[in-house]
C-alpha cells in the first residue's frame, strides 16, 4: 500500500481508522472535503495537529447539508463547543456517524440527541414542535401542531412521563427498519 | 458506605445511569435485535452506587446476550465539550449548595471510563475496535479510550519475549492495513456508486430501492450466467468447433432468433452429446441436466434467504401502523440533497400529516349506503380487472393455436415473411402488457382507497396475476401442444418463441417508456397541467424486473444470445433515448423460465439490466418527480423478493420440472435424443456406476432415496411437526412480548416514584432521621399508600421544578448525595 500522503502520521490514520467506519482513502478523501471548505485556514498537514475549527457558516454550506432542515442541529451535536464549529475529529466524526456502516444503535443515538433541541436528554412537547416546524415550512396551525405532538407521545411513550427518552425512541426505531438508511447522509 | 442495590436495574438501564440532564448524556439502549453483535449492555452489578430494593417477582431479567458482548458497568459518555466548558451550568456554586464538588463528579465519570477500558482490554483486537467504533464519544474521547486500551494490552504483553510481541503485533497489524485495503479496492469497483447517491438525493430512498433491486438481479444473472456458460456452453464450443451450419445468416435472426442460430450453442437443439475421437470425453446430457438443476436450486436458496432476513427485519419487527410518530421522526430522508426535493418532501410531509389529522377528527362512520357503494364499486373493478385478463388469455391461445396451424401448413421453412409473422404473437404479449396496466392504474384512481398502501398492494397483485396468466396460457400451449405438433425440434422451437418474447419485450420497453413518460409528461406540463408531472411508478417498474426475469429461469437452455444480445444492443443503443417504462417486467419471467431452452440466456439479461439500469436513469431525471407518499420502502422490498419466489420462481420451476420429468425430448436434436424422458439420463447412468462397487453407495442413495416416495413423504411429515414446533414457540414469544411491555410501563412509574421519594429526602436532610429510614428496605416497597401520593410522585417525576438546582432532580445527583449523606451518618455514629 502506498504510503505518499504526508497529511497525517500512520499513527493517526491508524487511529481514524479505528475509530470511525472509513477506510484510509475516504478518510484523506474528507480531508479534502475539509479542506476545499477554507483552503486558507486548513492546514495541509494536520502532523502538528493543528487546533483549526471551521465556523457553522462553512460547514453548513456545504452541498450535502445545505437543504437539510436540520444543518444546524446535526453540526452543534457533533461540535465540540455545541455552537457548530467543527475540527476535523467533528467533521469525520459527524460523517461516520452518518455513514451507511454505523450501527443502529449508534445512529439512534445521535439522531435522539439532533431532534432534543434543549439538551435535557428528553424529546419533550417543546422539540417534538420545533421538529415539525422544521419539516412542514411552518405551515401547520397552532392546533394542528399541538395535535401531532400529542399523538407522536401517545404513540411511543412507554414509561408513560409525557416526554421520550432514548429508549422510547429506540424502541420506536426498531419498528421502523428504514430508518437505517434514511438517517444517511452520502458523501 | 451504604450499598444500596436497584432491584432489576431496568429503569437504570438506558438512562445512562448517573447523570445530569446537561453534562452527560444517555448510554444507548441495548437491545437484543441490535444488528451488530456489540451491544452496549448495561450491568447494574457494577456499579458503585445502587439502591435496593425487595426483588418483585414481575421483574424480568434481561435475556442472555450472546457471547462476547460488551458488558460494561456503569457507563457515562461525556457530552462533547463537557470538560472544556465546565462540567454544569452554574459551576461549583450549584454544585456546592447539594454539597458535592466538581471533582467528585469528575472522579465518578473517570471511574467509569476505566471500567470501559478495562472491558475492552479483555477483548480480541477486532472486536475491541468495532466496540470502539459503536462509542457514541466525540472523536477526542475515543482515540484516548483506543490509547489507553493500546496501552494496556502492551503492557500486559511486556511480559512475553519481546521479540515475539513485536512480531506478532506487527504482523496483525499488517494484515488488518491488508483487510482494510481489500474492502476499500471492493469498494473502488462497486458499481454505480455516484450514480445511486444522485438518485436517492433527488428522489428518495424508496425509488433508490428500484435501482438497487436491479443491481441485485444484475450480480444474481451474472453467477448465473458464469455457471452456466463454463459448464454447458464452453464443453459444447469446443466439440463442435469445426463444424458449420448449413443456413446462410441474414439480418432477420437478430430479431426472430430462427433460422442460422437454430443450430447454434443458443438453442438446446444445438447441443449434442456426442464425444470427441481424443479421450476427451464429456457427457453432455448430464451435464446440461445437472447444471441447470444446480443453477436452479442454487437460485431458490438465495432468494429463500434474502426473503426471510428480508421479513424478519422488516415485517416481523416492524409496527404495521404508519403513525405519526414515524412520520414526524423516523421518515425523513437525510441523503436527501437536492432543494427542490427537499422542498417537495416537506410539503408531502405536511399533507400527509394533514391528513392522517383529519382522518383522527373525522369519525369512522360511513353511511351504509356509502359503504355499499363502495363495495359495489371495489368488486365492479376486480371484476372488469379479472375479465381483461380472461380477455387476453384467451386471444394468445387462439394466436398460438393459429401459429401452429400455420407452421403445419406451411411449405417453405425459410420463407421471410413465415419468420415474420412469427413476430406477431410477442408482439401482442408485450402490447396486452403493456396497455393493461395502464387501465388498471386507471380503474384505481376510480376506486377511493382509505389506506394509499392498500392500494399499491392491489395494483400489484392485479398485475402480477395479469403477467403470471398470461404465461401460465402460454406454458401450457407449449407443453400440451408444441410437443406433440410440431415437426421439428420442438425444445428450439419453444427457445425461439421465448427468445422472440425476450426481444420484443425488450424493444417494448425501450419505446413504452417514450410513450409512458416522456408523453405524460409533455401532457402534464403543457396541456393538461392539471395532471403534473408523472412521478416514478415503482411497483410496476419491479414487476417488470420480475417477470424478465421469470422468462429467464425458463428459457436459458436454449443459449439464444450470446452474440445475438450483443448485436441487439449495438442496435438498441441508437433507439435508446428515454427510459422508464414498467416494461421491462415480462423480461424477468422469460428469462427465468428460458433457462433450460437456452443456457446462455442470463447474459442477455445481464446485458439488458445494465442497460436498464441507464435508460431509467435518464428517463427520471429528464421526467419525473419524486413519489408523494414515501412508502415504506423497506417493506417494499421485501414483497418483491417474495414475489420473484413465489410466483415467478416456484413457477418456472415447476415448469421446468415437468418438462425434464414427463415430457418426451425430440428425436431429432439435443443432447437427450432418443431418451424417454430427460431424467432417463441419470436413471442410465447410475445402472452404468451401479456396475462399480466403490460406488454402490451412490447407486443404494439413488434408489431408495431419491426414486422412493415413501422417504419424501417421511421427510415432509418430520418437516411439518417442526413447523408446528416453531409457531407454537412463536406465538410464545408473543405473549412475552406483550408482558415486558407492559413491565417497561411499570418500571417507568417506578422510576419517577422513586426519583420524587429521593427528592424528599433531600429537603428533609435539615432535619436528622433515623437510620433505619435509610436502611430499611420497606420504605423502598412499592407499596403506595395513597392513589394521590403514588400520582404525585409520578407527575413530579415527569416534570421536576424550579427551586432545586435544574440538575438536582437527576438520578446521579440525587444519589450522590445520599451517598455522601449517609457516609456523614456513618461517621455520627
Amino acid at each position: 500500500m502506498g504510503n505518499k500522503q504526508t497529511i497525517f502520521t500512520p499513527q493517526q490514520l491508524d487511529a481514524y481508522q479505528d475509530c470511525t467506519f472509513f477506510t484510509r482513502k475516504e478518510i484523506l478523501r474528507l480531508f479534502y472535503r475539509y479542506h476545499n471548505l477554507a483552503p486558507q485556514l486548513v492546514p495541509l498537514d494536520y502532523t502538528s495537529k493543528p487546533d483549526v475549527k471551521l465556523p457553522y457558516e462553512l460547514i453548513g454550506s456545504m452541498p450535502e447539508l445545505k437543504d437539510n432542515p436540520f444543518r444546524q442541529r446535526i453540526a452543534q451535536v457533533f461540535s465540540e463547543d455545541g455552537e457548530g464549529n467543527m475540527t476535523l475529529d467533528d467533521f469525520l466524526d459527524m460523517f461516520s456517524a452518518l455513514s451507511e456502516m454505523a450501527p443502529r444503535d449508534l445512529k439512534a443515538y445521535y439522531a435522539f440527541k439532533i431532534y432534543d433541541f434543549n439538551d435535557d436528554d428528553y424529546i419533550c412537547k417543546s422539540d417534538l414542535e420545533k421538529t415539525l416546524n422544521k419539516l412542514t415550512r411552518n405551515e401547520l396551525t397552532e392546533d394542528e401542531v399541538r395535535m401531532v405532538c400529542e399523538k407522536v407521545i401517545d404513540e411511543s411513550d412507554l414509561d408513560n412521563d409525557g416526554r421520550l427518552s432514548l429508549e422510547d425512541f429506540q424502541h420506536m426505531i426498531v419498528r421502523a427498519p428504514d430508518f437505517l438508511s434514511t438517517f444517511h447522509i452520502r458523501i | 458506605m451504604l450499598p444500596l442495590h436497584v432491584g432489576g436495574g431496568d429503569w437504570l438501564r438506558g438512562q445512562g445511569s448517573w447523570r445530569s440532564p446537561d453534562s452527560i448524556p444517555m448510554v444507548p439502549l441495548s437491545s437484543q435485535y441490535g444488528n451488530r453483535a456489540w451491544q452496549l449492555n448495561h450491568e447494574p452489578d457494577n456499579s458503585q452506587i445502587r439502591i435496593n430494593l425487595p426483588k418483585d417477582s414481575s421483574t424480568f431479567r434481561h435475556e442472555e446476550q450472546p457471547p462476547g458482548t460488551l458488558r460494561m458497568g456503569v457507563t457515562s459518555m461525556r457530552r462533547r465539550g463537557t470538560l472544556k466548558t465546565g462540567l454544569l451550568p452554574g459551576g461549583n456554586v450549584a454544585l456546592e449548595k447539594i454539597g458535592l464538588t466538581e471533582e467528585d463528579v469528575r472522579d465518578e465519570i473517570m471511574s467509569e471510563e476505566q471500567d470501559l477500558v478495562k472491558e475492552l482490554v479483555t477483548m480480541s483486537t477486532r472486536e475491541c475496535i468495532q466496540a470502539i467504533r459503536d462509542l457514541p464519544m466525540c472523536m477526542e474521547d475515543k482515540k484516548n479510550i483506543r490509547n489507553q486500551v493500546l496501552a494496556s494490552k502492551s503492557s500486559k504483553k511486556g511480559f512475553l519475549l519481546t521479540c515475539s510481541a513485536d512480531c506478532s503485533e506487527q504482523i496483525s497489524l499488517s494484515l488488518r492495513r491488508c483487510g482494510v485495503g481489500l474492502s476499500s479496492a471492493r469498494q473502488a469497483v462497486r458499481l454505480w456508486q455516484g450514480t445511486m447517491k444522485e438518485i436517492g438525493g433527488r428522489f428518495g430512498t424508496s425509488v433508490l430501492s428500484y435501482f438497487s433491486f436491479l443491481k441485485w438481479l444484475l450480480m444474481f444473472n451474472t453467477i448465473s450466467f458464469l455457471v452456466n456458460f463454463g459448464f454447458i456452453t464452453i464443453p459444447q464450443l469446443v466439440q463442435t468447433s469445426g463444424r458449420s451450419p448449413d443456413v446462410r445468416f441474414t439480418g432477420l435472426e437478430l430479431i426472430t432468433g430462427a433460422g442460422y442460430f437454430n443450430q447454434t450453442v443458443m438453442y438446446y437443439g444445438g447441443y449434442i452429446n456426442g464425444t470427441k475421437d481424443s479421450d476427451f470425453k464429456y457427457n453432455m446430457q448430464l451435464a446440461y441436466f445437472f447444471t441447470i438443476a444446480a443453477y436452479l436450486v442454487l437460485c431458490g436458496v438465495s432468494l429463500i434467504y434474502s426473503m426471510a432476513r428480508s421479513f424478519r427485519r422488516n415485517f416481523v419487527l416492524s409496527d404495521l401502523s404508519s403513525g405519526s410518530a414515524w412520520r414526524l421522526l423516523c421518515s425523513w430522508d437525510f441523503s436527501m440533497v437536492n432543494e427542490r426535493a427537499v422542498r417537495q418532501r416537506k410539503n408531502n410531509l405536511r399533507v400527509q400529516l394533514k391528513e392522517s389529522l383529519s382522518e383522527m377528527m373525522q369519525t369512522n362512520f360511513l353511511p351504509v349506503s356509502e359503504r355499499m357503494k363502495q363495495l359495489g364499486i371495489h368488486l365492479c373493478t376486480w371484476v372488469v380487472s379479472a375479465g381483461l385478463a380472461a380477455g387476453s388469455c384467451a386471444a394468445i391461445y387462439y394466436l398460438c393455436q393459429y401459429n401452429l396451424q400455420q407452421i403445419k401448413v406451411s411449405q417453405n421453412p425459410g420463407n421471410l415473411k413465415e419468420e415474420a409473422s412469427t413476430l406477431l404473437l410477442p408482439f401482442v404479449v408485450s402490447l396486452f402488457n403493456l396497455v393493461i396496466p395502464l387501465l388498471y392504474s386507471l380503474l384505481s384512481k376510480v376506486e377511493n382507497y382509505s389506506n394509499p398502501r392498500f392500494q399499491i398492494y392491489v395494483i400489484i397483485l392485479r398485475n402480477v396475476f395479469l403477467k403470471m396468466s398470461i404465461l401460465s396460457i402460454l406454458c401450457f400451449h407449449w407443453v400440451n401442444n408444441v410437443t406433440t405438433n410440431v415437426p421439428m425440434c420442438w425444445e428450439s422451437y419453444v427457445g425461439q418463441d421465448l427468445y422472440r418474447l425476450v426481444i420484443v419485450n425488450f424493444f417494448f420497453s425501450i419505446f413504452g417508456s417514450f410513450f409512458g413518460e416522456f408523453l405524460r409528461r409533455i401532457i402534464g406540463t403543457r396541456c393538461m397541467p392539471s395532471i403534473g408531472i408523472p412521478e416514478f411508478d415503482i411497483a410496476t417498474n419491479v414487476l417488470d424486473l420480475i417477470y424478465a426475469q421469470t422468462l429467464t429461469w425458463y428459457l436459458s437452455s436454449n443459449y439464444a444470445s450470446v452474440c445475438i444480445h450483443v448485436y441487439l444492443i449495438t442496435f438498441g443503443i441508437f433507439t435508446i433515448r428515454l427510459f422508464t417504462s414498467s416494461h421491462i417486467c415480462p423480461l424477468f419471467f422469460l428469462f427465468r423460465i428460458g433457462i433450460y431452452f437456452s443456457p446462455l440466456l442470463p447474459l442477455i439479461q445481464m446485458i439488458k439490466l445494465f442497460l436498464l439500469f441507464y435508460l431509467k436513469k435518464v428517463s427520471l431525471n429528464r421526467n419525473c418527480q419524486p413519489p408523494r407518499r414515501s412508502g415504506r420502502a423497506a417493506q417494499m422490498q421485501t414483497i418483491y423478493i417474495a414475489l420473484l419466489f413465489f410466483p415467478s420462481f416456484v413457477g418456472a420451476l415447476s415448469l421446468v420440472a415437468y418438462t425434464v420429468w414427463c415430457l418426451t425430448p425430440s428425436d431429432s436434436c439435443g443432447p437427450f435424443q432418443g431418451l424417454n424422458t430427460t431424467f432417463e439420463a441419470v436413471s442410465l447412468w447410475m445402472e452404468d456406476t451401479a456396475i462399480i462397487s466403490e460406488f454402490s453407495w451412490a447407486v443404494w442413495i439413488y434408489s431408495h432415496m431419491i426414486k422412493s416416495e415413501l422417504f419424501f413423504f417421511l421427510l415432509a411429515l418430520i418437516f411439518l411437526v417442526l413447523i408446528y414446533f416453531f409457531w407454537q414457540i412463536t406465538q410464545g414469544r408473543k405473549m412475552l412480548i406483550i408482558l415486558l411491555k407492559e413491565q417497561i410501563i411499570n418500571e417507568g412509574k417506578d422510576k419517577a416514584f422513586l426519583l420524587e421519594k429521593l427528592r424528599t429526602f433531600q429537603n428533609l436532610s435539615l432535619v436528622p432521621y433515623h437510620a433505619e429510614n435509610v436502611h430499611g428496605p420497606q420504605y423502598f416497597e412499592r407499596t403506595y399508600q395513597t392513589e394521590s401520593d403514588y400520582s404525585e410522585g409520578y407527575q413530579r417525576g415527569a416534570c421536576p421544578e424550579e427551586d432545586t438546582p435544574p440538575f438536582a432532580s437527576s438520578a446521579l445527583m440525587q444519589a450522590m448525595m445520599a451517598r455522601r449523606q449517609a457516609e456523614e451518618e456513618d461517621e455520627e455514629y
